[in-house]
């Protein structure tokens, strides 16, 4: 039985069941009102990025589904590997910054943790290594402290780096 | 990234170790909130058992953000730190209760932390200790963590009076401190000599306040490289603070309420790099300050205040060779007159804090500043019981070159409600208005100044008490 969802711009996507349950949200919402077969409004996500979503989960429907026991440790193991992207992922999640964010915002809102987990470890991975200008300078965010709170805070940095 | 709310921040944050993190932190400000949560976890971690969970769960950078609300940290150790590594190494410990709030940190707390760390080795990479205010703890719980923690490299004792001699004498056996800061918490000078005895080669700032006057014995420093030292209240051995001085490396020097050390003549002689100068009501030689003009390029802060036998011969030879000061306080300074104090406006343009209370310094004085380069910068001015100015200079219209002025003292002047009017008027940024002891301003007037009038409500507090 397929599923059809409705983007927040109308776009309408007919998918899988099985597509449809990586998200919890989905799940949760079709174990409830059953399968009425009309179009679940998301008004939160724009189609183009539900598109970039479904595609996700369409590759990942063969993946198990994490009981909630592996859940708790799952922050521990992703921590492990945060470097440790899966090769499509990796290209998958390869967008624009504002994308990026929006992807981050859906799979947050369609509770899809293993994508939430991909796009924070994406981000991170950008930050890696990165001087505070040059962190600025790639999410074009402003320097809003005065210099002498940039001093402190940078002195504050020293002795919590102090090896 | 700013679009995302904070507990997603949280989740992309959590994966950055250590470095990356402290980044962020200069970023911007909202993500200063975001990692210093992160960075600097439990508000209250004085209970053992919350103190070991967030030793574990710190090895995932993973705090409990909703725990730092402000109830939290009523009464407690307010936001006391416990930075930790990854593998709960603790690292930092700041132990020292918030300004205003009491320590609850007792000899049970320390001697658990202690115990527990000392088990599994990793106290070992405890290098900075805060126990400043930590009144609860005694010497026995104090020596123990002392002499667990042979790495040691920061350590803050003061405002606490609880360590005897034998006490602080442990601390000599830190070999690896560069930072340490006591408080009045010795009986005689000769253990604060013992203190710093195994850190001899390494101390980098040495501080230490007595908080009341000390009467018998002084401090023998031998031979330091130091960069920072202050003493206040406790007398300095002079042949003790030339050998340091010699090292010439210090940066700031504080040393208060000293009698006469003769080696101070030569200060600027050998110490060139020199940023800022204390040596409020201390009797130094009068060609002191004549030799500072070696530290031209660095000397941002000097206080002189209440060196009642400062003249304008000692202080002319210098106030034309500072041209990065920044802080310039001469407070009851009874013997200077207008003459170096302008030049000095003239020379030095950065200045942001001038304070010339209870000296003679008259209406001259106040037009140049409002006249000077530096006028524009300015943003504590205090001129307090400066008779020799008449309250009608205020008026003048060039008071408005003042933009950036918080705060005003000119109590004890001749002032009226007029003049406090026209001082709110002119000066944009004017947060603080202390007007002590002005008989022409009633506290009536200056209540209703501050309650129904526009003018009034910009200004954070009109002191007409003294408070």
């Amino acid at each position: 039985m397929p599923v059809v969802l409705q983007a927040s711009d109308n776009q309408q996507f007919t998918i899988e069941k099985a597509v449809a349950e990586r998200s919890m949200l989905l799940k949760n919402m079709l174990e409830d009102v059953g399968e009425a077969g009309e179009p679940i409004p998301l008004p939160n996500v724009a189609g183009s990025i539900l598109k970039k979503v479904i595609e996700y989960c369409e590759h990942h429907k063969e993946d198990p589904v994490p009981s909630a026991e592996e859940d708790k440790d799952a922050f521990e193991s992703s921590r492990r590997k945060a470097d440790d992207i899966d090769e499509w992922d990796a290209q998958f999640i390869k967008v624009g910054n504002e994308e990026l964010f929006e992807i981050i915002l859906a799979a947050n809102y369609l509770d899809i943790k293993p994508l939430l987990d991909l796009g924070c470890k994406t981000v991170a991975n950008m930050i890696k290594g990165k001087t505070p200008e040059q962190i600025r300078e790639m999410f074009n965010i402003e320097n809003d402290f005065t210099p002498e709170e940039e001093d402190q805070i940078r002195r504050e940095n020293e002795w919590a780096a102090d090896a | 990234m700013r679009s995302l709310p904070h507990e997603l921040q949280f989740n992309i944050f959590a994966q950055l170790e250590l470095g990356d993190l402290l980044n962020c932190r200069v970023a911007t400000r909202d993500w200063y909130q975001v990692t210093t949560t992160l960075l600097f976890k439990d508000p209250d971690p004085w209970r053992l058992d919350r103190l070991l969970s967030t030793l574990r769960r710190s090895r995932q950078w993973r705090i409990d953000a909703r725990s730092r609300d402000a109830e939290s940290k009523k009464g407690v150790v307010g936001e006391d730190i416990l930075s930790c590594y990854p593998g709960h190494h603790v690292k930092t410990l700041r132990l020292g209760p918030l300004k205003g709030f009491k320590s609850r940190i007792d000899n049970t707390f320390v001697n658990d932390f202690t115990r527990c760390l000392s088990f599994d080795g990793s106290i070992t990479h405890l290098v900075w200790l805060d126990l400043s205010d930590c009144y609860l703890v005694n010497d026995t719980a104090f020596i123990h963590l002392i002499s667990s923690s042979p790495y040691l490299v920061h350590l803050n004792v003061s405002g606490w009076s609880g360590l005897s001699d034998t006490a602080i004498k442990h601390i000599g056996e830190c070999t690896r401190l560069r930072t340490l800061i006591l408080g009045v918490i010795f009986e005689n000078c000769r253990a604060v000599g013992d203190a710093v005895r195994g850190s001899r080669r390494t101390l980098e700032v040495f501080c230490v306040d007595s908080g009341v006057d000390w009467v018998c014995g002084k401090i023998v420093l031998d031979e330091m490289a130091l960069t920072t030292l202050s003493v206040a209240r406790i007398p300095m051995c002079n042949d003790g603070l030339e050998k340091v001085l010699r090292c010439g490396r210090l940066r700031e020097l504080c040393l208060t309420k000293q009698e006469s050390l003769p080696c101070l003549a030569r200060l600027g002689e050998w110490c060139t790099k020199l940023v800022s100068v204390n040596l409020a009501q201390t009797k130094f030689p009068p060609s002191t300050l004549a030799s500072l003009k070696t530290c031209r390029s660095t000397l941002q802060s000097l206080n002189l205040s209440f060196c009642s036998n400062v003249t304008d011969a000692d202080l002319e030879p210098l106030v034309r060779d500072l041209p990065y000061l920044l802080s310039f306080k001469v407070d009851g300074c009874m013997l200077l007159t207008d003459a170096p104090i302008i030049t000095l406006l003239h020379h030095s343009p950065l200045l942001t804090d001038l304070h010339f209370k209870s000296t003679n310094i008259t209406s001259t004085t106040f037009n140049a500043i409002v006249n000077a380069h530096c006028a524009n910068q300015l943003v504590h001015l205090s001129v307090k019981h400066c008779v020799g100015i008449h309250a009608d200079t205020l008026l003048t219209p060039e008071l408005a070159r003042l933009s950036r002025l918080e705060s005003l003292d000119v109590s004890g002047l001749d002032l009226t409600h007029v003049h406090v009017e026209v001082l709110a008027r002119a000066l944009p940024r004017l947060r603080v208005l202390r007007i002590v002891g002005c008989d022409g301003v009633s506290i009536e007037f200056a209540r209703e100044f501050k309650e129904c009038n526009a003018l009034g409500e910009k200004i954070a507090l009109v002191d007409v008490y003294g408070v």
